[in-house]
């Protein structure tokens, strides 16, 4: 056994516990917390038979587990196999990244369903992938716009009551403004650009197949227009961007999202 | 609100869509807001997980740091085991296939919550 495989029941770590209970429909959890060694993985061993013999579908929860040794490690591959057998399936939840590293090490990860976690930093991912897509057309180049921090695509999800709701493919979803008078202005499904500021705000989004843009800058918080002015670029893309603030944007001399050229009232 | 009735079921990432629209829709619905991320996963073709992050309302939150975690999570499962036949609807209704058992989960610290359904296999074509 390696130094770091010593069980330390003594530690400074939260006391072992695990515990489960049914939940849910025809499912059951299973709550591990402290430190999971030779002297505690038969415990955890002896709730994951009690769980699986209960429910079809058992959940474990290892998120407030602060160590996991080799001996915790062939629990959880031995409990999932059973599981298996016996056509319950059990998911493990929270796993730190030490033990997704021990799972992928003894090449067992392929035998426990893991669920991946999202991103913890949500709009901060989406700002470091810069311009995940391309400028499709000639006069086009939405960075040279310093407002806009980021570039990317958003699937129009079939959320409607209250503006546009897009789901960017890391999983983030925003809002955005959009004419909603007659229903959705882009049908669910369809992909749009999306222009975000520094801190991760919609300026805007544009719809290229439509033509539909939409510029939602300086709109004051809380603040739902259900109208928007015209504001055509006189610069290389000439959008003619819907903008709900579009008096304010030409007080500030805002540019155009796509192009940075100056907009003028339509 | 609502999510578009699909006229047959839906495979692959349309399915994984649609999942994630309809959960985002039911969670706008019952707390007032939508969470910051969501994505839906097919493990083995059996076990569909739609994952949501930035969950909490402001009340909620202010629980949460009162160190009142635990009763907020059992709000949350009581009002999700009142309302687990709309969300096993739902999914019937995307997948085409009977939902054998489904649970949620929920955590703090990272702020998240999972939801899972365990089908049945899918019909032989």
């Amino acid at each position: 056994m390696s130094p770091q495989n010593v069980p330390d029941g003594t530690g400074d770590g939260p006391p072992f516990e695990c515990h489960w209970r049914a939940e849910g429909a025809g499912a059951a959890s299973v709550q591990v917390s402290g430190e999971v060694d030779m002297l505690t993985a038969p415990q955890m061993n002896h709730v994951l038979r009690d769980a699986c013999a209960q429910a079809p579908l058992v959940v474990l929860d290892l998120s407030a587990v602060s160590f996991i040794d080799s001996s915790g490690l062939h629990v959880l591959v031995d409990a999932a196999g059973r599981a298996r057998e016996s056509g319950t399936r059990m998911v493990m939840i929270g796993a730190s990244r030490a033990l997704e590293a021990l799972l992928v090490l003894t090449g067992t990860q392929h035998l426990i369903n893991a669920l991946p976690s999202l991103s913890r930093h949500g709009v901060e991912s989406l700002l470091q992938e810069r311009a995940s897509i391309q400028a499709p057309e000639a006069g086009f180049d939405p960075l040279a716009n310093p407002v806009n921090a980021s570039v990317l695509a958003g699937r129009v999800m079939a959320i409607s009551d209250d503006r546009l709701w897009l789901h960017a493919p890391d999983g983030t979803i925003l809002r955005a403004w959009a004419p909603y008078a007659s229903g959705l202005p882009v049908p669910a499904g369809e992909w749009v650009e999306i222009y975000l500021d520094r801190e991760g705000a919609v300026n805007g989004w544009r719809h290229a197949a439509s033509g539909i843009s939409i510029n939602q800058r300086q709109l004051p918080p809380g603040a739902k227009p259900d109208t928007a002015a015209p504001l055509t670029c006189r610069g290389s893309c000439r959008v003619t961007w819907m903008a709900p603030a579009a008096l304010q944007l030409t007080e500030h001399d805002e540019r155009c999202l796509t192009c940075a050229g100056p907009l003028v009232r339509a | 609100m609502s999510a578009p009735e699909p006229s047959k079921p839906l495979t692959g990432a349309a399915l994984l869509e649609a999942v994630t629209d309809a959960i985002v829709a039911l969670h706008l619905h019952h707390y007032g807001r939508a969470p910051a991320q969501a994505k839906t996963y097919l493990l083995q073709d059996e076990l569909l997980a739609c994952t949501l992050s930035g969950i909490y309302t402001q009340v909620e939150k202010t629980m949460i740091e009162l160190q009142r975690a635990d009763d907020v999570h059992a709000t949350r499962h009581a009002f999700r085991d009142a309302v687990k036949k709309t969300y096993i609807d739902v999914v019937q209704q995307l997948t085409g296939r009977t939902v054998r058992a489904s649970i949620s989960n929920y955590h703090v610290g990272p702020d998240l919550a999972v939801e899972l359904f365990l089908l049945e296999p899918a019909p032989a074509l």
